[in-house]
């Protein structure tokens, strides 16, 4: 056992280091690298030349295979990678389009369809989400979205519904949506936004200020080969991030344990701080230590799952959980500033914190509980589905 | 890292695995407990057997030559046996300061008779006003001609009333609460002067009000330097958090595990309690308080294995903070979700939740540990 980087691993950390400073850290100051992330207009080039570099070095898309533009990267590296990558808030590397899109178009879509990759591996078509209707839980059964075959050109296909939250989906150029197929059956579909027959309204989110979107489609028009042939467990199980191979989404520890101690720091600089939040701090990072440790099991295991091991789900649940105790932590430790709402940046909001950003983790955080632990009840074959499933068996 | 382990480790990890598996049921873990000596002198010697009291030692000192890492793994599956004998105590505590403190003679004096498991020993050194503070030291040790005549009072002795032979911290010089003058001695437990009061701990485990009164003790028996003794003290003191702390995964996995078949096959309103979503929710994170103390119990086995310092100290004080938190959480939910039954003393819940309690005061609570961790 060994708790540091092999001396490869180091050399290659060393080298992702040098390329996020050449093109990210050294490209602006802090505060404009923050407002980076809220699509700023002002951020624009900057963005642009973070995903321009991220091209020209062929390190776009590292986790794919390496035929569709992949790197070959070991677990470790790619852990390396993404974790280096969230830890210094660079613009992300991990879209929707290229963490989750572009996977099940290689495993699930036919040629037609992983002819959109290419794009998605340029970051040149961004893609967001349709699976949230408004008044509707996040369930299957509740879904009212249909998508319809033309009635005399069984080829054209149509899409008609109300998508709501859908983040990115201002901006947005596709959509992996889910629709009724008929009563019975659910389909996902791929359908392009740039048309006639739809149109986004937009919708504040409490957690960044970057609108999400509600999306009306009213006899959208489909390409003929634009419905995926995979159930919506399989996708709900992949947007879980609970591919086998998937450890994109496991890297978060190294951006957590910065965040801490540098509250904790700035914390100690105060006059006037309650001791209580230092020893918060503390807490959590004891917390982030084990998720440290957490992720690396993931890491050595290679996602690969067995009775003994560490299921990604778990992880990733506990990361999102200690994401949103340093949002309440930082809230506590802002004090009056707490208080100011200003309705733009990150930064602006007199200080370095968001105090939106809390709710919106705690949010998050309520969401990925009802998402994943039902998945981890699986593992621990709890879940009544399964129940269920063996009781039809017998 | 690597989390990989040697095939060595592999192998004693299986080793003791098994043993506690098919040879250290329950119902004769309370019969042994229940029994004057409080455990079963005929595992002591199994145990002597398979080599295990031998291993956190070098080969050199006639040991396995482990460290940190095979002291996790076997405290893991003994903690999911709830074993009783004290390895802690005997192995780990005394058998440790001696190991990182100890003279070339001394090693040869006591340590092979706790590798053959001929001899206990027992590591006095909690006094009654220092909470978890090792340096606060009422106890004296002053120097007498060649030797030192000891006076003072320790509290809670581990293994005491079992012990051969003594390792006890007392202050040979500086005040109260000096980090400097605190010196380690080893003695026979019989020597003139020492008086035992025993009793049994909640945790079933056998204990020690020690009072030492004109103790007379040969120089030979400073571990060390005079005055130099308290990080051979921490050190060890360190390894039995380490040992505690795996000690508790082990318990916390058992009290999951048997808490998620329980409610598999309890029945209410027509079907298994394990239906309902929200004890499903709380299993679940029973399952991840369990995953996180496994993991920084990696964490902390590797750092210390790597060599003793501040990283290794945090790492162990990090581990100890996630031991007490999440064996607090999993043990009581396992009690609740047992509903009444797991009140009860004939089901193992009830056992494994009062260990994991005691396990969190052991060498310092959450409190104190998160303090030493943000301090470090």
């Amino acid at each position: 056992m060994r708790s540091e980087f092999s001396e490869s691993e180091q050399a290659f950390a060393d080298q992702v280091e040098g390329f996020i400073t050449e093109h990210w850290l050294d490209r602006a100051d802090p505060q404009r690298r923050l407002r980076a992330w809220l699509n700023d207009d002002d951020t624009q080039a900057l963005r642009r030349h973070w995903y321009q570099a991220l091209v020209a070095a062929g390190w776009a898309v590292p986790h794919w295979p390496a035929q569709f533009g992949g790197c070959n990267w070991s677990a470790a590296q790619l852990h390396i990678w993404f974790s280096a990558c969230i830890r210094h808030q660079t613009p992300s590397v991990l879209t929707f389009a290229t963490a989750y899109v572009g996977p099940l178009l290689m495993e699930f879509g036919n040629s037609q369809q992983q002819a959109l990759l290419p794009k998605i591996a340029r970051f040149e078509a961004s893609w967001c989400l349709g699976w949230a209707e408004p008044g509707k839980m996040l369930d299957d059964f509740a879904l009212t979205t249909r998508i319809r075959r033309h009635q005399s050109d069984p080829g054209k296909m149509y899409v008609t519904g109300t998508k709501t939250r859908v983040v990115e989906g201002m901006q947005a150029l596709w959509m992996l949506g889910i629709g009724r197929l008929d009563e019975k059956e659910i389909g996902v579909f791929l359908l392009p936004l740039d048309q006639g027959g739809v149109s986004r309204t937009p919708k504040a989110a409490l957690a960044t200020g970057q609108p999400m979107a509600e999306i009306q489609m009213q006899d959208a028009v489909l390409p003929a080969w634009g419905t995926l042939s995979l159930s919506t467990e399989m996708l709900r199980r992949r947007l879980s991030g609970l591919a086998e191979s998937d450890l994109t989404s496991l890297a978060d520890s190294g951006a957590l344990t910065d965040q801490v101690q540098r509250l904790k720091a700035q914390l100690q600089n105060e006059d006037n701080v309650e001791q209580g939040l230092v020893r918060d701090c503390d807490a959590l990072a004891v917390e982030i230590l084990g998720l440290k440790a957490m992720e690396q099991r993931i890491v050595q295991s290679n996602g690969a799952k067995s009775s003994n091991d560490l299921p990604p789900t778990a992880v990733r649940l506990r990361a999102q959980s200690l994401w949103s105790k340093l949002s309440e932590l930082q809230i506590a430790a802002f004090g009056y500033y707490a208080l100011p709402f200003v309705d733009g940046a990150l930064s602006d909001n007199e200080g370095p914190i968001d105090p939106r950003r809390s709710s919106g983790d705690m949010d998050m955080t309520m969401v990925m509980r009802r998402m994943l632990s039902p998945n981890v009840a699986t593992e621990l074959a709890l879940d009544p589905r399964d129940v269920l499933a063996q009781e039809h068996d017998q | 890292m690597d989390f990989s382990f040697t095939e060595e480790q592999t192998l004693l990890q299986e080793s003791v695995s098994r043993f506690m598996q098919n040879d250290y049921g329950f119902e004769a873990r309370q019969k042994n407990a229940s029994t004057e000596q409080g455990f079963s002198a005929e595992n002591w010697q199994t145990f002597a057997e398979l080599g295990w009291l031998g291993v956190p030692f070098s080969e050199a000192d006639g040991g396995f030559g482990g460290g940190a890492i095979e002291t996790a793994l076997m405290s893991e599956q003994f903690g999911r046996g709830l074993l009783i004998e004290p390895f802690l105590a005997t192995v780990i505590l005394a058998g440790g300061v001696i190991k990182h403190g100890g003279s070339e003679e001394q090693k040869s004096q006591y340590l092979p008779g706790i590798i053959d498991g001929s001899k206990h020993a027992a590591l006095a050194f909690v006094e009654p006003q220092a909470r978890f503070n090792i340096a606060d030291i009422t106890t004296t040790a002053t120097a007498d001609g060649d030797g030192y005549v000891l006076n003072g009072y320790k509290a809670v002795v581990l293994n005491g009333p079992q012990a051969d032979f003594l390792v006890v911290s007392a202050r040979t010089s500086g005040e109260q609460r000096d980090e400097d003058g605190v010196s380690l001695f080893v003695m026979d437990a019989a020597t003139a002067g020492i008086s035992r009061r025993d009793y049994p701990t909640v945790d079933a485990f056998r204990a020690s009000e020690i009072t030492f009164e004109n103790v007379k003790i040969g120089a030979d028996s400073l571990i060390g330097e005079a005055g130099k003794g308290l990080p051979i003290l921490q050190q060890a003191i360190d390894d039995g958090v380490l040992s505690v702390g795996a000690e508790a995964v082990g318990c916390m996995e058992v009290l999951y595990k048997d808490t998620v078949e329980y409610c598999k096959q309890r029945e209410q309103f027509g079907q298994p309690i394990g239906k309902f979503q929200v004890l499903q929710h709380r299993m679940v994170d029973m399952f991840m308080e369990h995953e996180q103390s496994k993991s920084l119990m990696f964490m902390a086995a590797m750092r210390m294995a790597e060599g003793y310092g501040a990283e290794a100290q945090k790492a162990v004080s990090a581990f100890k903070v996630q031991v007490g938190k999440s064996g607090k959480f999993v043990g009581q939910n396992a009690v609740q979700l047992h509903g009444g039954m797991g009140m009860t003393e004939e089901l193992n819940i009830g056992h494994y939740f009062k260990r994991l309690t005691i396990i969190d005061t052991l060498f310092g609570n959450v409190d104190f540990h998160l303090q030493r961790f943000g301090a470090l």
